[in-house]
């Protein structure tokens, strides 16, 4: 309860740990060691302290040593206090993982995510669990939490089987390959369904089989957020193992770790590009077509376009068809053909030579693939570790295949949702509030109040803690209830002068920043605009592609901003926890993506 | 005949029951659900004129106005208004409207002028008229008149002036309608108001009787539908603090709204389809997107007014 009283984790934890060992002494990193609490607030409060007499310093061989200070006039009361202070370890901490726009039930499902874990750890023979995980939503957003320490522990496991067990790394990437793409074709049969036809409980039936189909790729997505997420562990050991390896050459990290972990093979988006690259060719073969589209507004081009050219809208009704849901990200709406008729008009007053590009997309991926040999060779990166780096790649890979796969899963599921909604008279948005099991129970007869769907869209908890499979969804008052229970760690954030996060793409740019979280945020984009997110999504594509440079909280190497900036050649760094509370729209900033750090250069 | 119940009136009687009044005639014939009442024609404006001799003193005080003097306006406007408040009504007028109220079997009912002129587009200035919600046996033969005399408000004159209407014959009939004490009200578009998106419609929906929504003095829920499934595309719901009720004395007021019904939403799924499908009907009747008042009181919906919208 103490927690109420001193407000500061830190504080409070410090003060504990001197005054319950007064006769102790401690020199900071031992602090840091013991409470396991983030080092600069440590030294924030170790001083704070000091200045306020509470403690103490002794300088013994050379190293600075702290302890309580026993003529303090308060000392004698603080030292009882802290005695019958039990600390919070019979509390669990929790930590947000992230917190994100658009989320909705069925991407946090935590009751369903505790046992997908346990059932992940199972079959690949990790030890671990979540055990507990709450996600808040507040309107439109949604904050993911979970316990800090079975997070760890399970990334901890994971690094340890990815360091060893190459079977296993070949297993797992093998399995997600194989789910990517059973999930590609259940969502094409489920785009063919005809779904007006069938009863309220066939309708179930359908969505429970696209479900498993989805979950058994979800379930995968383990070993990426654990790696990658919260300690970005896996990036970290990476880096720890290159830095050891470039001290002889002067080799600056980012760039080396950047081309060592960036796959060669093209991702969804690439091909999509290179697909548009090709109608381009098309098109400009033909100078009254190559006029048309570069004099002719786009909405005019998408009405006209059939009686202009036939092919060419069949191509371009085809180019959709299969790209569009890239766009879709968790909301939608996906790319229509006004998108890419927007694209290729653009590319057109550009004057992009398609053939050129695709030249350039070809021998980009050669060079990539000799730069990363090369430098196999001159840091002289033994075949184990070879492998361990290939992993990594394909971990990248894979987390963005997954990502698309699940991301067309989602963007058909709509027709589901809007079917649901139309029989059971909710917005498509009131659909999405109901769980999964919900959404089946429904199908099956249950009846539910819009109202508690609209509750939960503006404030409400989601939860499930070590009983999985009983979700509990609470609204209102009872939800600000539970949530002011919770023992959520904040990150403490001081005077911030110098942001640091890792390297996802190296470079470097100065520009205005710009903060962007949701699909409204884009507008305010201008080229050459850094941009700042939580962490990117595929919706926020057109404002990347404008940005001179990327900044985001969470994610590490294998994370959407990371992939995607690599791609596009534009330098980000992710990682940061901190820099959209930081970082205001306006302020000028200097982005050194290959180091890592971000200057505020000017206030607003 | 001067006096017609809504049944006994359709579109084509616009030049002697207004734009509202043929709208409201129309609507019923169709088989559609709206309040019932009666219009006194403007046939029976002009027999008052003539049988109390207004007529040409009307005539000569308008004729002096000047339109650049607002004072000048105001003050035939005032002259006029008290003219008419005045005159004594016909007496055998005065019987039927009261006979016909009480065939209406309600204590309240809303009186509306609803302008009338030969060229009827020109008379789309019906907003500018008068209503009297909440009028009681008591109040209704003055609150008549006050529509009669709504013609010659400051702003109608100038409305006249401007459009050139002065030489044009126009009159006024006056609605009489069952008051919809509606618990919730608003207004719907069968098109898309901003995007002109035929396939879409809007639903505005509020607590309270419709006037609020209407000014635009309360943000409404809105709803946006699929017309050819009929689903539920869109729910957007607003807070609404205050609402427009029933008041005995004054005729309306404005009262809080229950803090817990605040952030509701207003219709439910279920009704909100229901009231779509009205729209539908009412724009197939017209064969032209529409906009459409509405009200619901004790589980029934209500159409208070429909027009086409014309600038499409």
């Amino acid at each position: 309860m103490l927690n109420y009283l001193i407000s500061s984790k830190a504080r409070l934890e410090i003060l504990s740990l001197l005054f319950k060992n007064p006769d102790k002494k401690y020199y900071a990193r031992e602090v840091v060691k013991i409470s396991g609490l983030d080092q600069a607030n440590v030294h924030k409060e170790l001083a704070n302290l000091l200045e306020g007499k509470f403690i103490s310093t002794e300088i013994l061989s050379g190293k600075k040593y702290f302890c309580a200070n026993k003529e303090s006039k308060y000392y004698s009361d603080l030292k009882s206090i802290f005695n019958k202070y039990q600390g919070s370890s019979n509390e669990t901490e929790l930590f947000c993982l992230e917190e994100m726009p658009n989320y909705y039930p069925l991407f946090t499902c935590p009751g369903w995510n505790v046992d997908m874990t346990d059932e992940f750890c199972r079959i690949y023979g990790i030890k671990g669990s979540l055990g507990t995980l709450v996600s808040i939503f507040n309107n439109n957003f949604c904050q993911l939490i979970t316990s800090k320490k079975n997070f760890y522990e399970l990334g901890d496991e994971v690094l340890l089987r990815v360091k060893n067990d190459p079977a296993w790394r070949e297993r797992y990437i093998n399995d997600l390959n194989e789910k990517v793409e059973k999930l590609y074709k259940a969502s094409e049969k489920l785009k063919k369904t005809n779904l007006k036809a069938y009863s309220d409980s066939e309708l179930a039936d359908i969505y429970e089989k696209f479900f498993k189909n989805y979950t058994d790729l979800h379930l995968l997505h383990i070993p990426q957020t654990v790696l990658d997420f919260g300690d970005a562990t896996f990036s970290k050991f990476l880096m720890a193992y290159l830095e050891s390896k470039i001290k002889i050459n002067k080799l600056s990290l980012g760039d080396v770790f950047s081309s060592l972990t960036t796959p060669s093979k093209p991702s969804k988006s690439a091909e999509e590009y290179k697909a548009l690259l090709l109608i381009l060719k098309d098109i400009i073969s033909n100078s009254r077509l190559k006029k048309y589209f570069s004099m002719t507004e786009t909405r005019i081009i998408a009405e006209e376009i059939n009686s202009v050219d036939k092919k060419i809208s069949i191509k371009l009704k085809k180019h959709s068809d299969e790209f569009g849901f890239l766009g879709y990200g968790m909301v939608g709406p996906g790319w229509n053909q006004e998108y890419f008729i927007d694209i290729l008009s653009s590319l057109i007053r550009q004057e992009i030579n398609p053939e050129k590009a695709l030249r350039e997309i070809e021998e980009n991926r050669v060079r990539t693939e000799r730069r990363q040999s090369e430098m196999e060779k001159l840091l002289m990166i033994d075949s184990e570790h070879k492998e361990i780096f290939k992993f990594a790649r394909d971990l990248v890979f894979t987390k963005g295949t997954r990502k698309d796969s699940m991301f067309c899963a989602i963007s058909v599921l709509e027709n589901l949702y809007h079917e649901v909604g139309r029989r059971r008279y909710l917005s498509l948005r009131q659909v999405r509030y109901l769980s999964p099991q919900e959404l089946i129970k429904t199908l099956k007869g249950k009846s539910i109040q819009s109202e508690v769907l609209n509750e939960r869209y503006n404030f409400s908890i989601y939860y499930s803690s070590n009983c999985p499979k009983t979700d509990i969804f609470l609204t209102g008052e009872k939800a600000k209830t539970f949530i002011a229970k919770l023992n959520i760690l904040k990150e403490e954030i001081g005077d911030v002068k110098i942001l640091a996060g890792d390297c996802a793409s190296p470079g470097r740019a100065r520009g205005e920043a710009k903060l962007v979280n949701v699909i409204a945020d884009m507008a305010k984009m201008k080229k050459g605009d850094i941009l700042i997110s939580v962490a990117t999504t595929p919706d926020l594509i057109p404002a990347i592609k404008k940005a001179s440079a990327i900044v985001t909280d969470v994610g590490g190497i294998t994370c959407h901003a990371a992939i995607i900036s690599r791609e596009l050649g534009i330098p980000c760094i992710v990682g940061t926890k901190i820099a959209t509370k930081v970082i205001k729209d306006g302020m000028v900033l200097d982005v050194d993506a290959t180091h890592g750090k971000v200057d505020i250069i000017s206030e607003v | 005949m001067l006096i017609k119940f809504f049944g006994e009136i359709s579109k084509k009687d616009v030049g002697i029951a207004g734009g509202k009044g043929a709208s409201l005639g129309e609507m019923t014939q169709a088989g559609l659900k709206v309040p019932p009442g009666f219009v006194i024609l403007a046939g029976a404006f002009d027999r008052f004129l003539e049988e109390t001799d207004l007529t040409q003193e009307l005539e000569a005080i308008l004729k002096k106005v000047s339109y650049k003097d607002i004072n000048s306006v105001d003050g035939a406007s005032a002259k006029i208004r008290d003219l008419i408040l005045n005159a004594k009504m016909p007496k055998d007028l005065e019987k039927d409207i009261v006979a016909d109220y009480k065939k209406l079997k309600t204590k309240f009912v809303a009186v509306r002028s609803s302008a009338t002129a030969e060229d009827s587009s020109s008379a789309s200035w019906a907003g500018e008229l008068d209503t009297f919600l909440n009028t009681t046996e008591k109040t209704l033969l003055v609150n008549v008149k006050k529509c009669w005399s709504s013609l010659f408000t400051p702003r109608a004159i100038f409305y006249r002036n401007e459009k050139k209407l002065l030489k044009t014959k126009v009159s006024v009939a006056v609605v009489v309608q069952k008051m919809v004490d509606s618990e919730i009200s608003g207004i719907a578009f069968t098109v898309h108001p901003v995007t002109q998106d035929r396939n879409q419609m809007i639903i505005e929906a509020g607590y309270g009787l419709g006037e609020a929504i209407v000014s635009g003095s309360v943000t409404p829920d809105s709803y946006v539908l699929g017309k050819k499934e009929m689903s539920i595309i869109d729910i957007n719901i607003a807070e609404q603090e205050r609402k427009i009720v029933k008041d005995l004395t004054k005729g309306v007021k404005w009262v809080p709204v229950l803090k817990s019904a605040q952030g509701k939403q207003k219709l439910n799924g279920k009704q909100i389809i229901e009231l779509a499908k009205i729209c539908l009907a009412i724009e197939k009747h017209y064969k032209f997107p529409c906009d459409i008042e509405w009200a619901f009181e004790k589980r029934k919906f209500y159409v208070t007014q429909s027009r086409p919208i014309t600038t499409l």
